[in-house]
């Protein structure tokens, strides 16, 4: 599959356009994003260290995960949709930005992770409900989850501060006009 | 302010964190770390105040059980936070996003630890209860709801002029 003609089609599409010219279009989508991921993450952890065995132990899995695997899904909508609209914005820049695809290919593992162990792990789940530690191989797939996803969070952040800005270059401090340089360097603010 | 901010931007530490291009976003890659656990507790913990969580539970445990996670969130979200306020002064505290998240955080905090307060005196329908009264779930709805404000004005820092206008203290 031809990615690049893929995201040459984003970045024409209308969608793209209003992305880029709307003044108020990425905040608000950059915010939607930012709350939908925590949402996802911050159900999923609580999850996640039931299944470690850590949190809620007197409680089974399956009533932890049932309740608040919800959360999980809906915050990840949230973040498909909002990501993908910033993706349109600028989808060439993207494209050939590396920390982009180290992100997506992390939320990929974590999806391989989840599915492993809903399609093998969870069969057994009748034998393990109210233990506590859970066996070792779902609480392996717990602390894949949580470092997986915590990756995906510090790639995403890094991606704001990838395009075109230079890490090695030292930010020039001008303490004549520091004011000044500190609000003019306002790109650099809003990554 | 803009003596302070041009003081702090001056301090050794300042200028250690901005020199190092790299530190910022790192600093802030923790913060929003530390923001998605603290959604987490927060979540479950109004979600259970509201009554659509853990119904067979009391409120005391489920409660004590999300009392540290919390309060240790909010204490690594005040030092990332902290770190990132002498890294860029004139960014965080020039900017009304900022004061206005500061505010609905005082707000926050105060919600949540009198609702932690009033569970651990376990009067009435509190503590030993499964259900909190009808007022305390609508209030639960509307402290996450306060909290999604409080991340939103977060990340509106990075473009508060855009946003408020002359409102913004930068403007």
């Amino acid at each position: 599959m031809d990615f690049y003609a893929l995201f040459q089609w984003l970045e024409n599409s209308d969608v793209g356009a209003w992305m880029r010219d709307s003044v108020y279009a990425l905040p608000f989508i950059n915010a939607l994003h930012v709350v939908s991921v925590v949402v996802l993450f911050g159900s999923l952890i609580t999850v996640d260290l039931r299944l470690i065995g850590v949190l809620a132990r007197t409680r089974t899995f399956t009533r932890v995960s049932q309740e608040l695997l919800r959360f999980t899904w809906v915050g990840f909508a949230g973040a498909l949709i909002s990501g993908l609209l910033m993706l349109t914005a600028n989808a060439t820049e993207f494209y050939v930005n590396k920390i982009f695809w180290f992100k997506m290919g992390t939320i990929v593992l974590a999806g391989l992770n989840m599915m492993f162990f809903e399609l093998r792990t969870m069969k057994t789940v009748s034998h393990w409900d109210a233990t506590c530690p859970p066996p070792d191989r779902a609480r392996l797939a717990g602390v894949l989850s949580i470092s997986l996803w915590t990756a995906v969070i510090f790639l995403g952040r890094w991606i704001g501060y990838t395009k075109g800005f230079d890490f090695d270059a030292p930010i020039d401090i001008d303490l004549d006009n520091l004011m000044f340089s500190m609000l003019a360097a306002g790109g650099f603010g809003a990554a | 302010m803009r003596d302070f901010i041009t003081w702090l931007s001056l301090s050794d530490l300042s200028i250690a964190i901005g020199s190092a291009g790299w530190a910022v976003p790192l600093i802030q890659c923790f913060h929003i770390v530390a923001v998605g656990a603290l959604t987490g507790a927060l979540l479950v913990f109004n979600l259970k105040i509201a009554g659509l969580f853990a119904s067979e539970e009391p409120l005391q445990v489920v409660s004590k059980r999300y009392e540290g996670w919390i309060w240790g969130a909010i204490i690594l979200l005040a030092l990332t936070g902290g770190l990132l306020i002498i890294a860029e002064p004139a960014r965080e505290l020039l900017a009304f996003s900022f004061w206005a998240k500061m505010t609905l955080l005082l707000i926050g905090m105060i919600i949540v630890a009198s609702f932690q307060l009033r569970i651990r005196r376990g009067a009435g329908a509190w503590g030993e209860g499964t259900t909190a009264p009808a007022g305390a779930r609508r209030l639960a709805v509307g402290s996450f709801v306060i909290w999604v404000c409080i991340m939103v004005l977060g990340r509106f820092i990075a473009w508060d002029t855009t946003i408020w206008g002359s409102w913004s203290f930068a403007a």
